[in-house]
């Protein structure tokens, strides 16, 4: 054992880590699975591995090979491509062809990958990651660390535009990825504990590509290295894969040829999985879900995620400046209500800070107390603040517009008087100088799942300002303007800190100040739901947005 | 007759032209840009302004119209820079879907409503007349939505008869026309019925009330025989003309039903252009169903008075 896994063998026996924790750590340093269940032997639990995670259908039984797998998903919003797709529909698209270093769990543990282990050192600045030897591209050339080390630089080239650009930006910088032999080193521009999420599938642009790959010829297919192979691809139809039958892990992929097929939108995904059209469509909003929950023959998986909502409020200018009317709104909702109205139970209650309770280091609600609707207090503080009346601005898409009804109706009994202005998507989110969901005093916006709380706070709660930060993205998304130096020097601290118990208390500390100076209201996390019919097996449960379809298999 | 032909055909190039610019003014209206669709919402500002000027956006709108329309009607309909690739080969194709889904729609619906029309006429006033009247009256106010979702759902879903995706049938197969176009084409059938059949009634029940009809009758011609040679031949002329202007419709207003049925058609592919900002493809799509439509509407004119002696084209 060395000093690593003995300190994380230390600390679990202390009971100053959670098993789930203990996972996470060990597979953040890429400690191997057989060395983690020493540890976890040692502390007299039974462990489990991990890796291909909580799936569907439950246990194994006698997997059935052969046949076609047809998935829905929305359609890409343009051609796709794994350096610069950021939608749904090409994310997908290229996920069942091409590979990642690592790929997030359903409980946000990492699994090994394209890269066998890593370590840091330096204190976090330096990571070094093991390159799985063996590993052939789907047109027979053999993937090797300088293919990696060239997906890596591509990505990070301004001139790519690749939308990874702002996930990387202040800790990795184009021309600082090395090969070493069969490694990889990356001398990051400054500590990064969390570093391994921004190579996993979370940061879903890192596919590990040739080195002589153009940017835009991927859907000419048979490019990558991932169990199934592009075919086909049909613009707003479909892409068509076969089995690579020379993939690196032994016995699978399980299916013969798989059909993606895109629609619109979700609402006709629904009718078309009853009548079997679709096996499984590869997320499904709520809204859509509700139709499926109790249909013979359909299976809904469920994972909590840190998909999630901010009801921003405008801190740098009048009404919210006042952090009086700020806790007043925040003290005025109801969130157990908006959760079982909204999602009929399917999220968890929000605490106004960035950390999801999916992440391990999120602060428990003994260390930041969980604030509740509060009516009478949410009055004195409206008086407190004397305004009466606010203007909500927001998009229609999915439960927001009745999301904002609820606001509307629960501030309401604490004497604000909120009207709800509520514009189609693309308005709300603008372009140039004009982007309201940047630029209005109280909105709501939308945002996708993150893989660690650094990636989720860092573009929307820190403040670009402060000096000596380096953090050159930070703050791009914060439509709260909220600039508070304590904060982002905290959240430095905790992205840069490698050692378990201090960064808990960073982010303790952190989560403290946010909750208290509420710039946002975060009133719920969004259970991520995908449907599948009851003879599909192996499909993971989450995270929604990375499809691994390895271990798909269909009973007959 | 060749000269008035000659005539119609450039006024209907007049017309073409006009909806190109108005085509092309919508596009710009828009919100939202190229740039931004391609690039996603996380890139900078700059990054988009880069994309924006290498695609030319930035230019001024009459040089970007100019420089659209003079390579479109030599063929060139530009390049898709959101779906990466040539916008003609995509726009042709879906519409080579759309009218084979169209046509068929068309080639069932056409005896169905005619038949049922002139049935209404025969027994005017009476219970039949009533009740087909009405149907096609009930049938035209439901939206398409409804009905197609309907449809996907008992023959689709309940009873699993027919695809709930149809994808484009191969040619040879005549039962796979029918399986895969069958549900999308009903709702567009009941829409077509109700005008169609309400305008072959009333051709046919003033037909039915002329001198020359009375006369047949009374020669002793089986009334099959005078439908055949007298009526229907007179009652038609408006109901040509309706069909006509229902192709237009066919071919373009597609959007609803191939969305739901996951159809690969130029109706889908228009919406999508519209909200990815793929300019180029939208206003192609657009200028073409604009094109269908002038040419099908000179057609069942010419139709007409191919058909009816009595009229000129003036």
């Amino acid at each position: 054992m060395n000093d690593i896994e003995y300190h994380l063998y230390e600390e679990a026996k202390a009971g100053r880590m959670t098993r789930q924790q203990l996972l996470v750590r060990g597979s953040l340093l890429g400690i191997s699975v057989t060395a983690m269940s020493s540890i976890l032997a040692a502390c007299g639990s039974s462990s489990s591995s991990g890796s291909s995670g909580a799936a569907s259908g439950g246990g194994s039984g006698t997997i059935t090979r052969g046949g076609t797998f047809n998935l829905g998903v929305t359609q890409p919003a343009q051609d796709v491509d794994p350096v610069t797709m950021y939608n749904e529909g090409a994310i997908a698209t290229a996920n069942i062809a091409g590979e990642y270093l690592c790929f997030p769990n359903p409980d946000y543990t990492l699994d090994p990958r394209l890269a066998t282990s890593w370590q840091p050192s330096a204190g976090g600045k330096t990571w070094t990651f093991a390159i799985r030897q063996g590993v052939k591209f789907q047109d027979g050339s053999p993937m090797t660390a300088n293919d990696v080390a060239a997906s890596f630089e591509r990505v990070t080239d301004p001139k790519s535009g690749s939308a990874a650009l702002s996930a990387f930006a202040g800790v990795l910088s184009h021309g600082n990825t090395e090969v070493q032999g069969t490694n990889v080193v990356f001398h990051l521009d400054r500590a990064y504990a969390a570093f391994p999420y921004l190579v996993s599938a979370f940061n879903y642009n890192m596919i590990i590509l040739p080195a002589n790959y153009k940017i835009g010829t991927f859907t000419q297919g048979g490019i990558g290295t991932g169990p199934y192979i592009l075919k086909t691809y049909t613009t707003n139809q479909q892409a068509t894969y076969t089995k690579n039958p020379n993939y690196w892990a032994a016995g699978m992929p399980y299916m013969d040829s798989v059909v993606l097929k895109y629609y619109s939108d979700t609402p006709p995904q629904v009718p078309a999985l009853q009548a079997g059209a679709i096996d499984a469509m590869v997320e499904t909003p709520y809204t859509d879900a509700k139709a499926l929950f109790g249909s013979p023959g359909i299976v809904v998986l469920e994972n909590p995620s840190s998909q999630y909502r901010t009801l921003q409020m405008r801190v740098d200018q009048d009404p919210f400046s006042s952090l009086a009317l700020r806790q007043a709104v925040a003290y005025g909702l109801d969130r157990p209500s908006i959760v079982q109205t909204l999602f009929g139970g399917k999220a968890e209650v929000g605490n106004d800070h960035g950390f999801a309770p999916i992440y391990p280091d999120s602060p428990s609600t003994s260390e930041v107390p969980q604030r509740v609707q509060d009516i009478a207090k949410a009055k004195s503080l409206v008086q407190q603040a004397g305004t009466s009346a606010v203007t909500l601005t927001t998009e229609q898409y999915l439960e927001i517009p009745q999301y904002a009804t609820l606001i509307k109706d629960q501030l309401a009994a604490a004497g604000l008087n909120v009207t709800l202005n509520i514009e189609p998507q693309g308005t709300f989110y603008g372009t140039g100088s004009n982007q309201p969901w940047l630029q209005v005093p109280f909105g709501i916006t939308d945002w996708a799942a993150r893989g660690t709380p650094g990636q989720l706070i860092d573009p929307a709660y820190l403040c670009s300002s402060v000096p000596n930060t380096k953090l050159t993205n930070s703050g791009a998304w914060n439509s709260a303007h909220w600039c508070n130096q304590q904060f982002t020097t905290l959240m430095h601290q905790y992205e840069a800190e490698v050692d378990d118990q201090k960064r808990k208390q960073l982010a303790v500390q952190a989560a403290t100040i946010q909750n208290d100076q509420v710039p946002d209201v975060i009133a719920y996390w969004i259970d991520e739901l995908r449907a599948t019919t009851d003879k599909v097996h192996g499909f993971p449960k989450g995270p929604i947005t990375q499809v691994d379809l390895r271990a798909v298999w269909k009973s007959a | 007759m060749a000269r008035t032909l000659l005539l119609r055909i450039g006024q209907a190039l007049i017309t073409l032209w006009i909806v190109s610019i108005l085509v092309f003014a919508a596009a710009q209206v828009i919100p939202g840009d190229v740039g931004r669709t391609i690039l996603g919402p996380y890139a900078t500002n700059g990054q988009v302004a880069q994309l924006d000027h290498k695609l030319g956006t930035d230019r001024p709108y009459v040089q970007q119209y100019w420089t659209w329309i003079t390579d479109f009607v030599r063929g060139d309909w530009g390049e898709s820079a959101v779906q990466n690739q040539p916008v003609r080969p995509l726009v042709l194709t879906a519409f080579k879907n759309s009218l084979y889904l169209g046509l068929f729609a068309l080639v069932l619906i056409i005896p169905i409503s005619i038949g049922f029309g002139v049935l209404a006429a025969l027994h005017y006033g009476k219970a039949t007349d009533r009740i087909i009247s009405v149907t096609g009256l009930s049938l035209i106010a439901l939206p398409e939505f409804v009905m197609g979702v309907t449809v996907a759902l008992i023959f689709g879903v309940k009873l699993r008869w027919l695809p709930v995706d149809s994808s484009v049938p191969s040619l040879a197969d005549p039962v796979d026309w029918f399986r895969q176009f069958l549900l999308p084409a009903i709702p567009l059938m009941f829409v077509l019925f109700g005008y169609i059949s309400r305008m072959a009634r009333a051709g046919t029940v003033e037909a039915l009330q002329s001198n020359y009809v009375r006369t047949a009758t009374l020669k002793g011609l089986p009334t099959r025989t005078v439908i055949r040679r007298h009526v229907l031949r007179n009652s038609l002329l408006p109901t040509i003309t309706v069909i006509g202007v229902q192709i237009g419709y066919l071919v373009g207003g597609l959007v609803v039903i191939e969305t739901i049925f996951r159809y690969p058609g130029i109706g889908q592919l228009t919406l999508q252009a519209a909200l990815g900002h793929d300019l180029p493809t939208l206003q192609a799509a657009v200028l073409l169903i604009a094109i269908v439509y002038m040419i099908s509407n000179l057609v069942a004119d010419i139709l007409y008075t191919v058909l009816n002696p009595r009229v000129q084209l003036a």
